[in-house]
């Protein structure tokens, strides 16, 4: 128990040197639609997943809101702010391109930030996961999806309140959110085949037909799942690890790219 | 502007100091290498963030 407190502590100075950084550099009103909003989103996500899903528990976790401890949303501020901050020294977006590139860093970064939070979290007890295929002391592969589409979600929602994305961006989150619906409600047993079938075809045609590279990006993602249900032997470890590969392969053939563009903008 | 800057990267490197603080208090609690190897990829990435942006810098 004083172990989680001192997670709890970290978690609640690390917030409240966010907000102060917030405050300094951006002013009141983003602090404020940032954070009661990124609050918000975190807490309805985890609202979802407590109410209907189940796949993970915190039984030590204190200050419960509908069941929900109001540290996870603060967590889930916690990434998204920092997404925002090392994204922009990134790419310094501008454009509706540079926007649409940030939302596919912004998922990187949190699967980055996500494998070791949730590798300390689960060898210190202070949440427990089921249905998460673990065969090693390495958080689950299967959480950097989780991570990286709530990021994407939450980006294409404040990047459209901000006017900074158009409308299409909103619907790619909806698609997306439909897709990973399909999956968690299959998971908790809630639809059969058929259901999960239908959810899945226009979770894709919604995707693809809305943003064709982070679509691209999580198809891969869902086929180094598939390998890991197909080969549960192989270690979770070499999944996490091939995964960040890739992702890192991806980032530098991106940044290149990004770099050339301008050059030849210039 | 420059000291403004300054207390900002500060503040933003105290909370990835927190942040792997608690990562790395974790794998000496556990004496486990792999806890801390965890950090490696967000360590790279703010690596090629720094230079990235350092790279911008020195173009402008």
């Amino acid at each position: 128990m004083l172990k989680l407190k001192v997670f709890i502590i970290s978690v609640g100075i690390a917030f409240l040197i966010m907000i102060i950084h917030s405050l300094l550099t951006k002013g009141w009103r983003f602090t404020f639609e940032f954070f009661v909003g990124g609050f918000l989103f975190g807490f309805v996500r985890e609202f979802y997943y407590f109410s209907f899903i189940r796949s993970y528990e915190f039984p030590n976790m204190p200050i419960k809101l509908l069941n929900v401890p109001v540290f996870i949303p603060v967590g889930w501020i916690f990434t998204f702010y920092l997404a925002y901050e090392f994204v922009h020294k990134l790419i310094e977006p501008k454009t509706e391109r540079d926007y649409k590139n940030f939302v596919i860093f912004a998922a990187f970064f949190s699967t980055f930030i996500c494998i070791p939070i949730e590798t300390a979290a689960m060898n210190m007890n202070w949440w427990s996961l089921s249905l998460f295929y673990i065969n090693d002391n390495i958080a689950p592969f299967l959480l950097m999806g989780g991570w990286s589409y709530t990021t994407v979600i939450f980006f294409c929602i404040f990047f459209f309140a901000k006017k900074k994305l158009p409308r299409e961006q909103l619907w790619y989150g909806f698609f997306l959110f439909i897709l990973v619906l399909s999956n968690d409600l299959k998971w908790a047993t809630h639809i059969g085949f058929w259901g999960w079938a239908i959810m899945q075809i226009i979770g894709w045609v919604g995707m693809i037909k809305y943003n064709k590279e982070i679509t691209f990006i999580f198809a891969v993602y869902l086929f180094i799942v598939y390998c890991r249900l197909l080969f549960n032997s192989i270690p979770n470890a070499m999944f996490v690890t091939t995964t960040f590969i890739c992702i890192f392969i991806y980032t530098f053939i991106k940044l290149r790219y990004i770099d050339v563009t301008h050059q030849i903008k210039k | 502007m420059q000291r403004k800057k300054i207390i900002s990267d500060l503040l933003l490197f105290s909370v990835i100091l927190i942040f792997c603080g608690v990562i790395i208090y974790v794998a000496i609690l556990l004496s486990s290498i792999e806890i801390g190897l965890t950090l490696l990829p967000l360590v790279l990435f703010f690596a090629i963030t720094y230079r990235v942006n350092k790279k911008r810098q020195s173009h402008a």
